[in-house]
């Protein structure tokens, strides 16, 4: 394929993946969302869920954005080490995204940190990795401001206890990123290394197998009966997913990563 | 106890739900989230009035089309990033405050007799919108349409939680202190 041929394509899915993540509720995440219903013995917990659902089937009908904050799209580029890529990823996201804001549409709320004001650049974010093979592939997660405001990170002491420090973070936040939430926690690494590896949790699916102490952390903050959008019940969070890595010995990193109950996710590959 | 209730509302209207109702609501609300906030009480010539209104906290995704204005997604946002601002909104007279997440216990104490926190479903983008007529008006478009404050005619908006009402009850602050219970078992 020649580059712009290439870069159209790419646009072309990546667009089409950022509609599908903003207007389809991922199966695994309605599944979740529907054992979950089963489980709570609150009447307004179930409430809460089932208005949920009925928000999902009607935008999905329409194919509208489930939510008005349409949020950060946050790319993953799993790049093969054999493929060929002639076009500059990171400006034809940038085309992608800035297209899809006027097609799906996209919410504008893109802001200089510092000035406030409206800025018109896209925002969006990527991580990359680089592995076997010819082909791109590329997932997208739609991260809005209210679950992204409750993650957390921290320097912890090496003898300070990561449990006590997530089911804080969960605890503080309450209702805010609207439960039940979908926690992903990093361990190890460095301050910026665990945050990533936090926010690549993000990107599994809730059927994957689950892990002895991702069940643990996920009992103990559902113990905490925050419930769906934090007005009480049995379902605070769908899943925990925990990633660590390797730390030098005097530290401790640990970011916590939220996602709201939307989970808004979509894939796709390329072969270049 | 479920009921309609028909803009504007009055502090003796609030006065007669609790914590746990479910209320529906029918006319005028107003969009006012962060910079709306500041603004709304520091302009001295704010175009539109306080008084009995309802407020919502929304970032509606609106776009324009040719002379008037479409809402396509208008689900609450996070309520307590206006906790500071929200006492100053009650005493301009303010008796309704739509949103999502829960307010802080002195924006509770502040809705004492006056006024009540309603919840809705966060995330619930399409269902709000269903429930919206017309964009009668906007105002503060420097803002942006994210921020700007939308005038919207609603019909049976809800359902909507009474989750703090005007007797100092929150449900926030309720499963607050159960929830802190268990964390510190």
């Amino acid at each position: 394929m020649n580059n712009a041929v290439q870069r159209e394509a790419f646009i072309s899915h990546t667009i089409d993946a950022l509609l599908e993540a903003e207007t389809q509720l991922p199966s695994d995440v309605r599944s979740a969302l529907t054992s979950a219903i089963k489980a709570e013995t609150n009447k307004r917990a179930k409430e809460q869920l089932q208005a949920i659902l009925e928000n999902a089937e009607l935008a999905a009908a329409a194919s509208l954005p489930m939510c008005q904050d349409t949020g950060i799209p946050v790319f993953f580029l799993e790049i093969g080490r054999r493929s060929s890529i002639d076009f500059s990823l990171k400006e034809a996201l940038a085309t992608a995204v800035q297209r899809a804001t006027d097609l799906i549409p996209l919410r504008k709320h893109a802001v200089d940190p510092i000035t406030r004001a409206n800025s018109d650049a896209p925002l969006f974010d990527i991580l990359y990795d680089v592995c076997d093979g010819d082909e791109l592939s590329v997932a997208v997660l739609i991260k809005g401001a209210g679950s992204e405001n409750a993650s957390a990170l921290a320097m912890l002491e090496p003898t300070q206890d990561v449990m006590s420090f997530v089911l804080n973070t969960i605890w503080e936040s309450g209702g805010k990123p609207c439960p039940p939430v979908i926690v992903g926690l990093g361990i190890g690494s460095t301050f910026d290394g665990c945050a990533r590896l936090a926010k690549k949790t993000l990107f599994r699916y809730l059927n994957e197998k689950e892990s002895a102490f991702e069940v643990e952390i996920l009992e103990n903050i559902n113990k905490l009966g925050i419930g769906p959008m934090g007005l009480g019940g049995r379902t605070t969070a769908l899943r925990v997913f925990v990633e660590k890595a390797p730390c030098h010995t005097a530290m401790l990193p640990v970011a916590v990563a939220v996602q709201c109950w939307a989970d808004r996710k979509a894939r796709f590959r390329m072969k270049l | 106890m479920s009921s309609v209730l028909n803009t504007p509302i009055r502090p003796e209207d609030v006065r007669s739900f609790k914590v746990g109702d479910v209320v529906y609501i029918s006319g005028v609300i107003y969009t006012s989230r962060d910079k709306a906030h500041v603004k709304m009480l520091s302009d001295p010539k704010r175009p539109f009035s306080l008084q009995n209104a309802c407020i919502y906290h929304s970032g509606p995704l609106v776009v324009k089309q040719e002379l008037t204005y479409r809402v396509l997604a208008a689900g609450p946002t996070t309520s307590a990033r206006m906790n500071r601002q929200t006492p100053a909104i009650i005493k301009q007279g303010v008796t309704a405050i739509i949103g999502k997440g829960g307010m802080s216990a002195e924006v509770a104490h502040s809705m004492t007799g006056r006024c009540f926190y309603l919840a809705f479903p966060g995330g619930c983008g399409i269902l709000a919108r269903e429930r919206i007529e017309e964009v009668l008006d906007v105002y503060y478009t420097e803002l942006g349409f994210t921020e700007a404050v939308w005038k919207l005619q609603v019909r049976d908006f809800g359902p909507l939680l009474v989750a703090i009402d005007s007797y100092g009850e929150s449900i926030y602050e309720t499963i607050k202190e159960s929830s802190r219970e268990r964390l510190l078992q």
